[in-house]
């Protein structure tokens, strides 16, 4: 019996060998995260915000030396939780940073417990560090740094009237110097005579032209609604000339829902899109819908000459900004909001109709100039690639120098030993694109393969490049399937639409299809396939291992939907979302039977395979209800599965020592169930 | 004789809902009348008013519609329901009512809720959109003093709206109408104990937003459900309160096949 158990110990143990061999989740999963990077006019110095989990801080490189100093510890700068929205350059040795801290406010009132703060930094040369900190107390936010212009730049402050003001930096106080008699805020520079545009309206974001001149700006209008008003008529070459309003979105209510709202109630959502940047071609905005679930989607729109188009759909986080060229004023990038920071992304510079064609992109390769020192002697580049994450790059023409400046995860420091595949496969009519992730080390017998659908669903989509949580489970040794099924973002209005109604039929059905084109490779084990995914994706993990227990063997569930009616039918909706779902999902009221039947609390009676189901307690997405409600049926019918409670976690897990005990805990549910090679069944 | 007209202004009351509306008719009526008022003041032209309408067949049916149209329906003021603790709940109960179990996580004292029952009484879940009766009775339920836990109170057997949710903070009131939302109902059954869901009004809140919910968690309970309610549950079955079709509660209690 004793030699039984060891010859088993030492075949668990050659299995897991590419576990031990690769780097753990720790390394993985670390706090230190790079958000973004600015180059200074004369490009000898970057500053870079970096996230340590709760903390951040602003680190400058000396792009000459690859020299690093820490100049901002934001928790040692501020009394209180600091949050950084940006830092950018004034000038070469003047730093603007804009921040918003946690104050006292009024008890429970959220939003009088944060302020917003604009500090001015000069800096001694190289890396000396600074000088004193100087503020802007008059409350707003910087428009454009003027990099070009010496101690100079354009400041936004709203009110009943707002004004663009072009302040100087020597003409401002100390941050938290107490002002004399005689001494004015931010030096008296806050006078019409100084403001460069301005509108008798509440401003929420202005619009700039190549030459630095306000062309537009959104605003409320009396009514409570939003409008875009152009600031120049013809003409005019002044911005205080009186405004034209171009496109008015009237106010919502909110709460009190009508009869009338009732009626339109089957009516198809309406997509609401507001600007948010001024593209290089007049009268062009890029806008995003404010309707949409999360806004992933950038549309490019003339207000005056009606006409819409998609231009990118984002596969990650909710938008806040879209990043622009400096000097081409082109898109190339976006600010994204994951877990309350600012996290700038690149896109790669493809055009509509490559973005929007389901093909194979064999080339997941990003590189791209995305900042040009204002002396034209430097440029910054990004690369990234699925086995590479981001990485900034300083090119030195004049010296044909190229250097290595700053890693969007600074604990993975040489590209992963990972190869990527990508190819599409024929499922119900549609060509669905899929993506396989497998070690660069040759082995012996072919890769367990964890087939690992995304969240959303809709509007979401796994890219090809870096993608943290697919390339940890690879450098533990499976290969990785991701699969965009349809109603996926990335591939246009046609194919994310085909999801409509899909959720768990066609949608499973392309999981599924890609799967078994993926198992028919020699390199792939068909006996060990197991589905793992979060949210949606640990829907479809419970459903395809109930309905496809052939194919899978095993399945982990995390924050998983398993009631339809129940995600539907919860409160604290808005109408909005309340249309959105019965327009993609189904209404409840009209057809609960056929939500019920694509339900896994329906179905769970009948699972055969190992299943883990994960989920945390202050999930306001997908409540915890969905995963007990799993397991009082399986505990009714006594079948067996695996069950990990979190009860401080929430829909997006914020830390990365959360991040890294979920992963631990899913790999090693993985590969205890695929480690003897056979498929395990549940006792009846 | 000398024709003039009267503008009168008839303020009619109605109910939609559990709101009361006042809507002005103002009409310009013609006065018919073989003599000048003698009477004066207030009580003059009430008099002349009654005396003239009272003179032609047509202003006499005008009076009559004007007084039948102006009886107002006032609404009724809503009735405060107390909670109790799940233990201090008595274990008898008459026999067309059920218990109202419902899990509290209310941070605010000062927050309340308003419902009324439907006018529905069949077994199957309303329609979403309900008409709703004149005179129905609103239930007020206040939280002050009630700590996080289960409490349960007695109602009659039949379906509930939640109409209203306030939750004011000293000067700055917020309230939300989920009158519209089938989401926000209730379902009593007779002799039985009807969880309805976990209410969340957290203490922290925006100027303007509060994020109040009412979540079905009938299976993430339902073990502290059988623990604190081990007395009455004997007596009076745990329901599955939802004012929606939900079958997961049926489907739990159903035998294996």
């Amino acid at each position: 019996m004793k030699i039984m158990r060891l010859y088993f110990f030492l075949i668990f143990c050659l299995l897991s060998l590419p576990v031990s061999a690769a780097q753990s989740e720790d390394a993985f999963f670390s706090d230190l995260t790079l958000l973004s990077v600015a180059m200074s006019p004369n490009g000898e110095r970057l500053a870079t915000v970096i996230s340590h989990g709760e903390k951040q801080s602003i680190v400058l490189v000396d792009t000459n030396t690859g020299k690093k100093s820490e100049e901002f510890d934001f928790n040692d700068l501020t009394k209180n939780n600091a949050s950084l929205s940006s830092a950018s350059w004034i000038d070469s040795h003047t730093l603007a940073i804009q921040y918003s801290e946690v104050r006292e406010g009024v008890l429970d009132l959220v939003d009088t417990q944060s302020v917003a703060t604009v500090l001015i930094v000069p800096l001694k040369p190289g890396l000396a560090g600074h000088q004193k900190t100087l503020s802007v107390r008059t409350a707003g936010w910087i428009l454009d740094a003027l990099p070009s212009v010496e101690g100079e730049f354009l400041y936004a402050k709203s009110g009943l009237r707002s004004s663009i003001y072009r302040l100087k930096v020597a003409k401002l106080y100390e941050h938290q110097h107490s002002l004399g008699k005689l001494e004015r805020m931010d030096g008296g520079q806050f006078t019409r005579s100084n403001a460069i545009a301005e509108i008798d309206a509440y401003a929420l974001r202005w619009f700039l032209a190549e030459d630095g001149s306000a062309t537009a700006a959104l605003h409320f209008t009396e009514e409570g609604g939003l409008a875009l008003s152009n600031l120049r008529t013809p003409g005019s070459t002044s911005s205080k000339a009186k405004p034209k309003v171009v496109k008015e979105w009237p106010k919502e209510e909110k709460d009190e829902k009508s009869d009338k709202e009732d009626a339109d109630a089957n009516t198809e959502l309406e997509k609401k899109l507001i600007p948010v940047a001024l593209s290089d071609t007049a009268d062009y905005f890029y806008a995003l819908d404010s309707n949409e679930e999360v806004r992933r989607s950038i549309y490019l729109v003339n207000y005056k000459d009606p006409s819409v188009a998609l231009v990118y759909e984002t596969g990650g986080d909710k938008i806040a900004e879209i990043i622009l060229h400096p000097t081409k004023k082109t898109m190339i990038g976006a600010v994204e909001v994951r877990n309350g920071k600012f996290n700038s992304v690149f896109f790669a510079q493809e055009s509509k109709d490559q973005q929007h064609s389901v093909k194979t992109r064999s080339n997941w390769q990003f590189d791209s100039e995305i900042e040009v020192s204002v002396d034209g002697s430097r440029t910054l580049r990004y690369q990234e690639s699925h086995n590479i994450p981001g990485r900034y790059y300083v090119d030195t023409p004049a010296r044909s120098r190229t250097q290595l400046v700053a890693s969007v995860h600074p604990g993975i420091r040489k590209p992963l030993k990972s190869r990527q595949v990508s190819a599409t496969v024929n499922s119900q009519g549609i060509e669905i694109e899929y993506l396989l992730n497998m070690p660069t080390q040759k082995s012996n017998a072919p890769y367990s393969l964890i087939v690992m659908p995304h969240g959303g669903p809709f509007g979401v989509y796994d890219s090809g490049y870096f993608d943290l949580e697919t390339q940890h489970l690879v450098a533990r040794g499976f290969a990785v399937l991701r699969t965009n099924f349809r109603g996926s973002g990335g591939y246009g209005a046609e194919f994310g639409d085909a999801g409509k109604g899909q959720w768990g039929k066609l949608m499973l059905d392309d999981i599924h299809a890609a799967t078994g084109a993926v198992v028919q490779r020699p390199d792939i084990n068909a006996q060990r396939v197991c589905i793992f995914g979060f949210s949606y994706g640990g829907y479809a993990a419970t459903a395809l291992l109930l309905r496809n227990p052939e194919t899978f063997a095993c399945g982990v569930s995390v924050a998983g939907v398993s009631d339809l009616n129940l995600l539907i039918q919860r409160t604290g909706l808005n109408e909005n979302l309340r249309k959105w779902y019965r327009e993609y999902l189904g209404d409840p009221a009209e057809s609960y039977t056929d939500l019920e039947e694509i339900s896994t609390t329906h179905n769970i009676h009948n699972l055969q395979r190992p299943l883990l189901l994960i989920h945390g307690g202050i999930d306001e997405t997908v409540d915890q209800e969905h995963s007990w409600r799993l397991k009082r049926i399986l505990d009714k019918h006594a079948i067996k599965y695996s069950w990990q409670f979190y009860p401080d976690v929430g829909h997006q897990i914020k830390t990365s020592a959360e991040l890294a005990e979920i992963y631990g805990a899913v790999t090693n549910f993985i590969l205890q169930h695929l480690a003897d090679g056979s498929v395990e069944k549940n006792p009846p | 004789m000398y024709l003039r007209s009267f503008n009168v202004v008839a303020n009619i009351r109605y109910r939609q809902g559990v709101e009361a509306h006042t809507i002005s008719i103002r009409a310009s009526l013609p006065l018919y009348s073989s003599q000048e008022s003698r009477f004066s003041g207030v009580r003059g032209a009430a008099a002349a008013l009654f005396h003239t309408f009272a003179q032609t067949r047509y202003n006499t049916l005008a009076l009559l519609l004007l007084l039948f149209s102006s009886a107002t329906v006032a609404a009724p003021p809503a009735q405060s329901l107390q909670l109790l603790p799940a233990a201090d709940a008595p274990l008898e109960l008459s026999s067309k009512y059920g218990y109202l179990l419902v899990s509290l996580n209310v941070e605010n004292p000062n927050a309340s809720i308003e419902f009324y029952k439907l006018n529905w009484r069949k077994d199957t879940t309303p329609p979403a959109v309900m008409r709703t009766a004149r005179n129905t009775k609103i239930h007020r339920v206040t939280f002050q003093g009630l700590d996080e836990g289960h409490y349960l109170a007695p109602l009659a057997a039949g379906w509930y709206q939640i109409s209203k949710v306030t939750a004011p903070y000293f000067n700055l009131p917020y309230r939300i109408n989920v009158e519209s939302q089938p989401s926000w109902r209730f379902r009593i059954q007779k002799q039985r104990v009807n969880y309805i869901g976990n209410l969340t009004i957290p203490k922290e809140r925006s100027s303007s937003y509060v994020p109040v919910r009412l979540h079905k968690r009938i299976a993430t309970e339902y073990d502290a459900l059988n623990e604190q309610l081990s007395s009455l549950l004997p007596l009076f079955p745990l329901a599955d309160g939802s004012g929606v079709r939900d079958d997961f509660w049926h489907d739990l209690l159903a035998p294996k096949p």
